[in-house]
């Protein structure tokens, strides 16, 4: 019998026909689109009516082809109707990687409390099998508060599981250091240990102000070296006074960025151009997440209570200086730094300096107008002045220790 | 010129290389992949070596390229950490050329893949669909006491012209390249063999052509009547290869391999062409060469052309193979040997240059547990292809039952010597069932009137000197009677006897 494709599926929803692996195999390829969703439907109906019990499970891979909005439907309608009357969990698991494989963000939900339901085993397996088949379509930061919760499940299977899908997620590092923080399984320590190991770490692009005509201070060219040798990936110099060099990075093949704000202030840039910055790289479709601009980070804080309390120990008195800052908002950072660090803040202005021994330290990452200003100045003896933090040391170590252990 | 409207398939590749779509798995992972059209999805990646699996939609497959069946540790450990993140989902099959295939990966790994990949040399390029397939050799090259040549550097030539800016991209079928190198380098069943072959003294090659299995037809190549030197062969392909590009038949799917080509053309007229094609002189010949015995098992330990080094050849069951295993595989690669493994055909793998003094620790590693270097005498040489697990077209789960039954056979009945049998699911003869001694082929029957799985039996394959296909024997046995009929064959024709405790 030589039956077209629409004739062949009308005598299957007759009964007229008993279908076998291999007719259904050589139809396939033969099924136009519409076709072969009419046949996924046909499906549907009759493991809804049948269950599992008459060997139609088996087609599965075969019926289970077309993708789009119209199969999600079906599949959507036929999960409804089996979870609602007294569910097979083996029927509902064979259809959820089938759901997760029309990769709609709308099933995230319907998936994600399925997996973490504490029901049916092999239906918690059949979520996660349908959030992994969509992998790349679901909300970021739900899937991997999913995965780093699923991580620690007490099934081993589906906590191993959990962990390769967050081994592949952007900034897998980040996920993974959250799963060893909860603590696993030992049985999947080595797992987790392999999945670390071999994660990679995200690109960097530090935001910095740059001199003018675009030009990066020795001490950020150092710093970007000394990131790309010893953290392996790329990283991105972007000086906010060179937008060409802006433009070159953006052209280059995507990868998860992570945005490092190199600014010790909440100046004007922090808040107006960072937003905009940040934009434009995600808007030519580069994975970001942007950190809090460097002047916040605790850890640089703490680097700097240290170092001034070890310079008032040998008798001087630091006086943090800032240039020009716009807006209520950016004038409550100084006075908050000023208030943790027991020190007084206030703009730079030549005549207001405080004497003998006093230190001058210019709020400034990189060499910038203020920093060259005081030095330029013909300072009155006994009187100090900081070189920018990055020209010392301490704070480039710091700096390359926080940059490395980043995820 | 023929006017004929192209094919689906035809159109599909005409509209687009496959490789186009390589700089665009990045953001079509990011971006969804749903995006991409039914023919992109199911022709065009295979290009890259992706495969779409109806099976597992949503769940991929990458086949390699191995030429000459040679990977080193480094390389083996960038895969097995891609399938490991894959879990219960992952696997790895050793294929019939010597290659390996990569199952369970989603759409997301794939660039990042291929990226890891590059970095150690490693390429799935072409892998699938209408392309010059893996490129086979000798897997004992370099190392082998009895060979005539080293295969690996000619593999590598040919292969690298074939990728290279002038080789082919859009073939009408699928193509098979394989170059012997030893007495036992059995070739036949490759579009084009080059088999060792010594003229006036000089060694070369002689060219087979045409040989090929497939649901409809089996052959074995026949000698195209010329001689070459072996550094001939890269430029000698890809002259055939393009020239089987401009000139095969691309109107019916069933009637492209080389084979049918060469008879449209017939032999003469068909060499003619080929080489005002390839345009350098070659020396007529007769077709005989050193080819004279069938495939050793590479299989336990044996002594390398290298004094002092061995070879250790270990069977992995029906070629099968998972993440984890991969790595402890690479780590024993590297602790014994020099880090190189080798494939074989037989879907069995080998670790090389392995010192004597090394031998005894290495034999008593728990791994040889599981692929062991003395595995039973149906077990060494059994050869099957994916079936149902991963197949849509196969009629039976065919590793799984090839398992289930040698190992029931073993239990029962010792064999004089190593039997090759090749499983296959279907009609399409992956498993290449003509060219087992005994070879199976996945089947339904009816059974207690019911529709069974089953599997029909072929004998008689050999691949020796007088190479031949196997002919079918019996039609379709139900699956629950083929341990039964099979005992009575090796009884009857394989020499095999009851074990003793089993005699009663
Ligand atoms: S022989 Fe048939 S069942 Fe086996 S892999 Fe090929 S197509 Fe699939």
């Amino acid at each position: 019998m030589d039956l077209s494709p629409d004739d062949w599926l009308a005598a299957l929803r007759a009964g007229e026909l008993n279908l076998d692996r291999e007719g259904l195999a050589e139809r396939l390829a033969e099924l136009s689109a519409d076709q072969a969703l009419g046949l996924l439907a046909w499906w549907l109906e009759q493991l809804l009516a049948g269950g599992l019990g008459y060997g139609l499970g088996q087609f599965a891979d075969l019926v289970g082809r077309p993708q789009g909005v119209a199969a999600a439907v079906l599949l959507r309608q036929a999960l409804g109707t089996a979870q609602g009357g007294s569910p097979d969990p083996a029927l509902l698991a064979l259809l959820l990687p089938l759901l997760g494989y029309q990769r709609d963000p709308e099933d995230f939900p319907g998936l994600q409390a399925l997996a973490l339901n504490p029901g049916a085993l092999v239906l918690r397996r059949g979520a996660l099998e349908g959030l992994a088949r969509g992998l790349s379509c679901w909300p970021l930061g739900p899937l991997r508060q999913l995965l780093v919760q699923l991580s620690a499940d007490l099934d081993p299977q589906l906590a191993a599981t959990a962990m390769d899908l967050l081994a592949r997620l952007p900034w897998a590092r980040e996920g993974l250091s959250a799963v060893a923080a909860r603590g696993v399984d030992p049985l999947l320590a080595p797992r987790l240990a392999r999945r670390r190991a071999a994660a990679p770490p995200s690109d960097l692009l530090l935001l910095i102000h740059g001199r003018s005509g675009g030009v990066v201070p020795d001490e950020l060219l150092q710093l970007a070296e000394e990131l790309r040798q010893q953290r392996g990936c790329r990283v991105i110099v972007q000086p906010l006074t060179d937008p060409l060099a802006a433009e070159q990075a953006l052209a280059l093949e995507p990868a998860p960025l992570t945005l490092v704000p190199l600014f010790q202030l909440p100046g004007h840039h922090v808040r107006h151009d960072l937003p905009a910055i940040a934009a434009q790289w995600r808007l030519r479709r580069w994975p970001l997440r942007r950190l809090p601009f460097l002047g916040a980070w605790p850890r640089w804080q703490q680097e700097l209570a240290e170092a001034l309390g070890e310079a008032q120990a040998q008798g001087w008195r630091p006086e943090l200086l800032h240039h020009p800052l716009g807006g209520p908002l950016a004038a409550r950072y100084p006075q908050a730094l000023s208030q943790r660090l027991g020190l007084p803040c206030r703009p730079w202005d030549v005549a207001a300096y405080s004497g003998e021994r006093a230190l001058l330290v210019p709020l400034a990452v990189a060499a910038n107008r203020l920093s060259e200003t005081l030095q330029r100045w013909e300072r009155p003896p006994g009187v100090q002045v900081w070189p920018p933090l990055l020209q010392q040391l301490r704070f480039r170590r710091l700096l390359l220790e926080q940059l490395l252990l980043l995820a | 010129m023929t006017s004929a409207p192209l094919s689906k398939i035809e159109q599909a590749k005409a509209e687009r290389c496959g490789l186009a779509l390589e700089p665009e798995l990045e953001s079509l992972a990011r971006r969804g992949w749903e995006q991409l059209s039914e023919a992109e999805l199911t022709i065009q990646l295979k290009w890259l070596g992706i495969f779409f699996r109806p099976v597992s939609p949503g769940r991929f497959m990458l086949r390699l390229r191995l030429p000459n069946g040679v990977i080193n540790a480094e390389q083996l450990t960038v895969l097995a950490e891609a399938l490991d993140r894959c879990g219960a989902e992952g696997s790895a099959d050793l294929t019939t050329r010597q290659n390996l295939q990569l199952r369970g990966l989603l759409f997301e790994d794939m660039a990042p893949l291929l990226k890891l990949m590059r970095a150690v040399g490693l390429t799935s390029r072409q892998s699938g669909h209408d392309n010059p397939r893996n490129i086979t050799g000798n897997p004992l090259a370099g190392i082998d006491p009895e060979e005539f040549i080293d295969t690996r550097p000619l593999v590598l030539a040919i292969q690298e012209l074939l990728l290279g800016p002038d080789g082919p991209r859009n073939l009408p079928r699928k193509f098979n390249v394989a170059v012997g190198g030893a007495p036992d380098s059995f070739l036949l069943h490759n579009d084009l063999a080059f088999l060792p072959a010594r003229l006036d003294g000089d060694l070369g090659f002689t060219v087979m052509v045409g040989g090929f299995f497939s649901a409809q037809r089996n052959e074995l190549a026949i000698p195209l009547g010329i001689w070459l030197r072996p550094d001939q062969l890269a430029g000698f392909s890809l002259a055939l290869l393009l020239h089987f590009e401009r000139e095969g038949n691309r109107s019916a799917r069933n009637r492209s391999r080389l084979m049918y080509l060469i008879e449209e053309l017939g032999l003469d007229g068909y060499r003619d062409q080929l080489l005002a094609s390839y345009g350098e002189a070659v020396v007529a010949h007769d077709g005989s060469h050193l080819v004279d015995r069938a495939p050793r098992s590479c299989l336990g330990v044996h002594g390398q052309a290298q004094p002092g080094l061995h070879w250790v050849g270990l069977h992995v069951p029906m070629g099968r193979l998972d993440g984890e295993l991969m790595l402890a595989l690479a780590q024993l690669a590297r602790t014994y040997g020099k880090g190189e493994l080798r494939l074989t055909e037989a879907q069995n793998l080998l670790i090389t240059d392995v010192p004597t003094g090394l031998l005894p620790t290495l034999l008593a590693e728990p791994l040889l547990q599981r692929f062991r270097p003395d595995p039973g005498p149906l077990q060494a040489e059994a050869v099957s292809c994916t079936g149902s697990r991963y197949c849509s077209f196969a009629l039976i789960p065919t590793k799984t039952t090839a398992q289930a039954v040698i190992d029931e056979l073993e239990r029962r009945l010792e064999l004089p010597n190593p039997l090759r049998s090749h499983w296959t699911g279907c009609s399409n003869a992956c498993g290449q069932p003509y060219m087992g001694e005994i070879g199976l082929m996945g089947a339904k029957a009816r059974h207690n009137g019911e529709m069974v799985e089953a599997a029909k039996i072929f004998l008689g394959g050999s691949l020796g000197v007088d190479p031949q296909l196997a002919q079918l024997h019996e039609k379709a046995v139900p699956l629950v009677e083929l341990v039964g009929v099979l005992e009575q064959l090796l009884l009857d024709r394989f020499g095999a006897r009851r074990r003793p405790q089993l005699v009663q």
